[in-house]
């Protein structure tokens, strides 16, 4: 359990050193959904070591899983639009994210 | 001995940490975004590996189906948003008609794949006993029911507000 542990709190760390020093929208995105998987492996790692016969830990995996996807569907929309309203403005922006 | 320094049982563990740190900080550090997008995919390719050797056999599925979908939409946005000016309205995709039908028929079974042997339906009216995939469907057709329906009811809402939104020529 302790290995498993170390592997997401290291997870999270990189996840906190994205979000802290990226500037970038999706970028900051791409961090925040290491966070989550962090908190995801803990759930999961908690409920087969600890809990006995128990499930809720990978049920709230599973939701958390979910609502990251639910957190990507709303910034991608915002980036899009973004671009979208930079476009009109400008006639070649679209280069306003470095693919 | 512990378990985790012994090869024949460790190494999995091992080399999926491996692989999720070091594509993790790929994906932080990565100066191009798309280089971040596919380090990122790595990683939760990787963690579903993670997922696996606890046991949690729908968490890999559901994880693998979910984070596919968004690979294929991300790949979509990157193929049409990459092209030059001149070149934005033949998108990367149409240029090759074989290519795109073989990738969009590769992902459709792949995706049909996950969601029978998930399929959440098949489990609803038996009782608990059995594997982990079997126990995780019952609990989210009878006690998780709630929670279930709202994060359903959520990603629907959001999919069909960015549709809107992006589709909206005012906007």
């Amino acid at each position: 359990m302790f290995y498993y542990i170390t592997l997401s709190v290291v997870l999270f760390t990189i996840g906190l050193y994205g979000v802290v020093t990226r500037r970038n929208m999706i970028s900051i995105l791409v961090a925040s959904i290491l966070l989550f998987s962090a908190a995801s492996i803990n759930f999961v790692t908690f409920n087969n070591f600890v809990v006995a016969d128990g499930h809720s830990g990978e049920l709230l995996a599973l939701i958390i899983t979910t609502l990251t996807i639910v957190q990507i569907t709303t910034v991608v929309t915002i980036v899009l639009l973004v671009i979208k309203k930079n476009k009109k403005d400008e006639n070649d922006s679209i280069s306003v994210i470095e693919w | 001995m512990n378990q985790f320094l012994q090869p024949s049982v460790g190494a999995p563990f091992w080399i999926f940490a491996i692989v999720i740190i070091v594509s993790a900080y790929t994906a932080v550090a990565a100066k191009r975004l798309k280089h971040s997008l596919f380090a990122l995919f790595v990683c939760l390719v990787a963690i579903s590996g993670i997922y696996a050797l606890l046991h949690a056999w729908f968490l890999v599925y559901m994880h693998l189906l979910l984070y596919l979908s968004v690979a294929g939409v991300m790949f979509y946005y990157y193929s049409v948003f990459s092209l030059k000016k001149n070149e934005q309205y033949h998108y990367l995709l149409t240029k090759n008609k074989l290519v795109a039908s073989f990738i969009s028929l590769g992902f459709a079974i792949i995706c049909t794949i996950l969601i029978a042997r998930t399929a959440v339906w098949r489990y609803a009216e038996r009782e608990l006993e059995g594997d982990n995939m079997y126990i995780i469907s019952n609990y989210l057709t009878t006690e998780y029911i709630y929670p279930f329906m709202v994060v359903t009811f959520l990603i629907i809402v959001s999919k069909i507000i960015a549709l809107k939104l992006i589709g909206d020529k005012k906007s």
